[in-house]
């Protein structure tokens, strides 16, 4: 190229010809960088005119040289007696950056050193490159992150070749370890080796390819599952000559494969376990809904199956009261608008459970597709609805009569807190229930301070036993007055059994408590006076027999002094009458003994005792009479009488017997015992003259009552044994005939033991 | 027959006590017969003679309801002072109180107990058993 008959700018020229036509991009530039010489090619690649290209430095064009020096220190560097090549990145007008590949080569014109440069567009091949080098970095990092590497084994050669994560898998050192077939199988679990071996000889034979899970025995112990899969190829002639494969390992995907399926299975056993259904629920942006998954409880709520509604949800909303459909609709929508919880209580009707209520609970979450999926759940509130139902209307009727009624009732719940107050307790305190309801203490703030500990142990008590008995206190009602509470209480339970507080009734029992005191206060004044009246007869009775004492004695002692006095037929009357006014005042006395009897004089006694020495006492005055007495009493009958009563009382049928005894015919008297419930019947029997109840029943018992006037009739034997028995707390029955006879019956209280 | 020497008669009524005295005359079975108006004079004169050992009246006729010291009263003070079980005494009254004779029994036997008025047979058979007695 150094000829030195060519002018330089002629020689440039020449150049310039010759490099034009070619198809390769061609540019000349001085030792400085200048260009001097660019062909059509090159402007096409780099996009800058000729005239422009000439304008330009090398600097300029490259990008990968920073500046000036460091070109010309490379080109200095150059051996330009053989081919040099570099690799460069040209800037382009529009800015692109190609990568290039540039021959330089050195050309001497007129003695000038000139450098040309052939330049090749290699942004293709870089872009290729780059891409490999990629795909074999993402292959690596896929195999890594998949635990799963590749085997390639040549059958022919019996030669092994594994991937980098097979070592990895494997746990060899890929420097130390040379893989081959029966290398491999020592690294299978000794269980599995048969398998493996097999499946892989039968895929040779088969010609198919294989999959088959095992184990890994690693030097460690560790224990690894792996998945195989391989494919053999063969020859024209059928021999086996190649197989590849893969093995990954699976070991922590079968173990989140066993928690999965065993936490799917205990979340389908917990959902089946929910009353109700438990589900996914998702309305697409096009109003399209549907229940991805659910529970079986679905069938319950809706009477359709989960699988039914998978895609479609519509059959559901079908199932809605007409009431209720486009409200629910509505809120769902809302839901989803505002991602807010979803609540709603709606009927459905069902083909074969009819009308139920459900109750709905869900939770929306919003998806990227503008989707929104509930989770939530509906349960059948049918028979709480109808509890509600039922307890609203019992309460109602409760309240009504509550409300009604005369007294101030009460319910406190468990807690003490006064859940419901009848509107009557204003006419007892002034106040009305609403300020009982408010003022927890004002029930207590309104009974007497003396009172309020006969409460507070109610209180107290009513909480330990469940039956209290009713209390009693005063309180001081708004307008101040007092007032007498009967309050009666007690725990109350609902149906289930359990506390629900405590029930109870303040009644107002002023007026009854004031009619006692006034009765207890009259009978005091009574009582008084009894006192009063029973001192006075005792006066006048013991005073009046003294006196009567007295002039019977100073008669007497006239009749013995002057016998001759008493010829005088008027003070012998005296002296009578002085006598009877003595005896009536003895009778008197005893009558009023009979009103003056101490419980001390009660005493047990064997009645056939009592009665049989009555009867000897008088058996001379029966004797004489010719009365037969008989005595038929049973000698266990004891009772509980006043012994004197007794005596008295029989002694006065006796007498009474003696005295009336019909003397024409054998008289009799028979004395029986009988016992009824409660009571000791004492019968006396007798054939005597009789009485003509019909005429004198009125007068039998009454005193100084004489009904056959005999010398010695009083008329007072009845009469005291009347108010005897009476004392005793018994009553006396009377039957007579004239000339037939009377029979007396005694009742007398009796408790057999 | 011997005469018994001294019977005392308490009571506070007049009448009484000149009835008794009359009449215990006219039996002619006691020699004197004192009179007290009270119970608490008789308990005195009692105390005073025993004390100075002097007799004591071998019969008392005693009555209940009297004003000051009554015939109870009198009774527990001769209990107390060691004296009834010596006496020989006889309630001598016009109540017919049950209760009356209750109480009588606490100090003296039942036959001791003689309800007003008085008679010269009462009298004679009293007499007739103290000296049986």
């Amino acid at each position: 190229m150094n000829d030195p008959l060519l002018h330089p700018l002629e020689g440039i020229e020449t150049l310039r010809v010759l490099i034009d036509n070619s198809p390769i991009a061609v540019y000349l530039a001085n030792m400085e960088g200048h260009i001097l010489l660019a062909n059509q090619a090159a402007s096409q690649m780099l996009g800058f005119s000729k005239e422009e290209l000439l304008q330009k430095n090398v600097i300029d064009l490259d990008i990968t040289y920073q500046n000036h020096q460091e070109l010309i220190a490379i080109w200095n560097q150059m051996d330009f007696d053989k081919p040099n090549m570099v690799y460069g990145r040209h800037l382009c007008k529009n800015k692109v950056i190609l990568d290039v590949e540039i021959h330089i080569s050195k050309v001497h014109i007129s003695g000038t050193i000139y450098l040309m440069g052939n330049v090749r567009d290699i942004s293709e091949r870089r872009e290729w490159e780059r891409r490999i080098t990629r795909s074999e970095y993402l292959l690596n990092e896929a195999q890594r992150l998949a635990k799963i590497g590749y085997w390639d084994f040549d059958l022919v050669s019996n030669q092994l070749t594994w991937s980098d994560e097979v070592y990895k898998i494997t746990q060899q050192n890929k420097g130390s370890f040379e893989p081959s077939y029966e290398r491999f199988l020592t690294l299978v679990y000794p269980e599995d080796r048969a398998k493996l071996d097999s499946a892989f000889k039968n895929a040779i034979e088969s010609k198919l390819p294989y999959f088959i899970l095992h184990r890994l025995l690693l030097p460690d112990g560790n224990i690894k599952q792996v998945e195989e899969r391989a494919e053999i190829y063969f020859d024209e002639n059928g021999n086996a000559i190649r197989a590849l494969g893969t093995v990954q390992d699976v070991t922590e995907s079968i173990v989140i494969k066993e928690k999965l399926s065993s936490t799917y299975e205990m979340l389908s056993k917990l959902m089946a376990q929910v009353p109700g259904v438990v589900y996914q629920y998702r309305l697409y942006p096009d109003g399209r809904s549907c229940f991805p998954i659910a529970s079986e409880g679905m069938y319950d709520i809706y009477e359709h199956h989960p699988h039914e509604l998978v895609e479609d949800a519509s059959m559901v909303f079908n199932r809605l009261h007409p009431d209720d459909k486009d409200r629910v609709s509505k809120e769902i929508y809302e839901s989803a608008e505002k991602q807010t919880l979803f609540h709603s209580v709606f009927k459905v009707i069902l083909p074969t459970k009819g009308l139920r209520w459900c109750k709905c609970d869900a939770r929306p979450e919003l998806l990227s597709d503008g989707s929104t999926l509930w989770y939530g759940i509906i349960t059948d509130i049918t028979e709480r609805v109808d509890e509600h139902d039922r307890l609203f209307l019992s309460e109602e009727r409760y309240r009504i009569v509550a409300n009604n009624t005369y007294n101030w009732e009460f319910w406190e719940d468990e807690e003490g807190k006064l859940l419901y107050v009848s509107p009557s307790c204003v006419t007892l305190t002034g106040f009305t229930a609403e300020e009982f309801i408010q003022n927890p203490q004002l029930m207590s703030d309104i009974i007497l301070t003396e009172d309020s500990g006969i409460y507070a142990n109610h209180r107290h008590h009513v909480k330990v036993h469940p039956h209290s008995e009713k209390v009693e206190f005063r309180i001081r009602n708004k307008s101040g007055q007092l007032k007498y509470i009967k309050h009666l209480c007690q725990p109350a339970y609902d149906s289930k059994g359990a506390f629900r507080g405590i029930r109870g009734t303040n009644l107002d029992v002023t007026e009854a408590v004031e009619n006692l005191q006034r009765i207890e206060n009259l009978l005091k004044v009574e009582e008084a006076q009894n006192q009063r009246l029973r001192n006075f007869t005792h006066i006048v009775s013991h005073n009046l027999r003294s006196h009567s004492a007295n002039m019977e004695g100073l008669l007497k002692l006239l009749k013995i002094e002057s016998p001759d006095v008493f010829d005088h037929p008027y003070l012998k009357m005296m002296l009578k009458s002085s006598e009877n006014l003595n005896e009536t005042i003895t009778h008197l006395n005893q009558v009023l003994d009979i009103s003056l009897v101490n419980k001390e004089e009660w005493a047990p006694l064997q009645l056939l005792a009592a009665v049989k020495s009555v009867v000897d006492s008088v058996s001379t005055l029966a004797k004489e009479a010719t009365l037969t007495i008989t005595v038929a009493i049973d000698a266990t009958i004891y009772i509980h009488a006043i012994p004197a009563y007794i005596d008295s009382i029989v002694l006065n049928m006796l007498t009474n017997a003696i005295k009336f005894c019909e003397n024409s015919r054998d008289s009799y008297l028979h004395i029986k015992a009988v016992i009824e419930p409660g009571w000791l019947l004492l019968i006396f029997e007798d054939n005597g003259i009789g009485i003509d109840l019909q005429k004198h029943k009125e007068k039998i018992f009454g005193m100084y009552k004489i009904i056959h006037p005999r010398a010695d009739s009083k008329g007072l034997g009845l009469f005291m044994t009347l108010n005897q028995v009476e004392a005793m707390g018994g009553k006396i029955d009377v039957f007579s005939e004239e000339n037939i006879g009377t029979t007396f019956i005694i009742k007398l209280p009796y408790e057999q033991n | 027959m011997n005469r018994i020497k001294e019977v005392m008669v308490v009571d506070d009524d007049p009448t009484l006590l000149f009835l008794t005295q009359k009449f215990i005359e006219i039996t002619g079975m006691v020699q004197t017969v004192l009179t007290i108006t009270d119970g608490k004079l008789a308990f005195e004169n009692i105390l005073a003679r025993h004390s100075t050992n002097n007799t004591l009246p071998e019969i008392i006729f005693l009555d209940i309801n009297m004003q000051d010291w009554d015939g109870w009263r009198t009774l527990e003070e001769l209990k107390l002072a060691g004296l009834l079980n010596q006496l020989c005494i006889y309630i001598f009254t016009s109540s017919a109180n049950r209760a009356d004779k209750e109480t009588a029994k606490r100090f003296l036997p039942e036959e001791n107990y003689i309800e007003k008025p008085i008679s010269l047979e009462v009298l004679r058979a009293i007499f007739e058993s103290y000296h049986n007695a």
